[in-house]
């Protein structure tokens, strides 16, 4: 993977955050060098050097899909329609803003009983938010007779900086299975009947 | 220099107009991989007029005139 640079400037007359009123691309770049020295050129010109502190640096893999999950209209919606309010509001994440993520974990009670949990963090990565579920997982296995199984899986909510709302989706996990529906959640699902051993 | 091609988005509400960038890639067969796969992902499938690959050279500054 290649590590790349991308600068923009954000023309902020009334709102501070994302997204800006005016964002100029300015462009990709190979090194910190070559960042320093086209934020520094830009300085110096007309429009730039009135809003000397608007340049933003965003450090990315070239090849790497950034929006993994899609991103929420709503949340974008909620900026815009506080905008017409005035109001300056941040909800949606950009790479590296603190978002939710649920985080499924799975714990083995005896032969045939596994536990399956979604724990909630905030974190900027997946493997920030698994390093936070693992560490809780550990503190819940401790002086129980049931051991974590390890393989955790991190989903990466649409929404960050904002209170965790009714409807909000906090994990989900795509894949194949390989079976027909019917032998997949008798399989993987446990039915009413043996989550009633639980009680 | 390197060409590159990156994926942008970008749509409008109510007078705010949101850009994202969807990634970089190396050539322009990735690229066009990318925007096929945003189309189909929550937000960008409702919104697919707004992905746009571009391209551009690594290194090389945009808006050396500044604006006014």
């Amino acid at each position: 993977m290649t590590s790349i640079w991308h600068v923009t400037h954000w023309r902020s007359d009334r709102f501070e955050s994302w997204p800006a009123e005016d964002e100029k691309d300015l462009g990709f770049f190979e090194t910190q060098d070559e960042v320093d020295a086209a934020v520094a050129a830009a300085r110096a010109l007309p429009g730039f050097r009135d809003y000397p502190d608007g340049f933003h640096i965003e450090h990315l893999e070239l090849d790497e899909f950034v929006f993994r999950h899609g991103f929420s209209i709503e949340s974008d919606a909620e900026i815009a329609r506080a905008r017409t309010m005035g109001i300056d509001r941040w909800v949606g994440p950009l790479p590296g803003d603190l978002r939710w993520y649920g985080v499924r974990t799975a714990y083995r009670f005896s032969e045939d009983m596994v536990e399956e949990r979604v724990t909630l963090w905030l974190a900027t990565t997946d493997e920030e938010a698994i390093a936070l579920a693992e560490a809780e997982a550990r503190e819940y296995v401790e002086g129980m007779s049931m051991t974590y199984l390890g393989h955790p899986e991190a989903f990466a909510t649409f929404i960050a900086n904002v209170p965790i709302k009714p409807g909000m989706e906090v994990f989900s996990s795509l894949g194949e299975v390989g079976l027909p529906p019917g032998q997949y959640l008798k399989k993987i699902i446990r039915d009413a009947e043996s989550e009633r051993r639980f009680d | 220099m390197p060409e590159v091609f990156p994926v942008t988005h970008s749509h409008e509400i109510d007078g705010t107009e949101f850009i994202r960038l969807v990634g970089v890639f190396s050539t322009r067969g990735e690229a066009d991989v990318a925007a096929a796969r945003a189309a189909e992902l929550p937000g960008f499938d409702e919104t697919r007029d707004g992905i746009h690959v571009g391209s551009a050279t690594l290194g090389a500054p945009r808006w050396t005139e500044g604006f006014v």
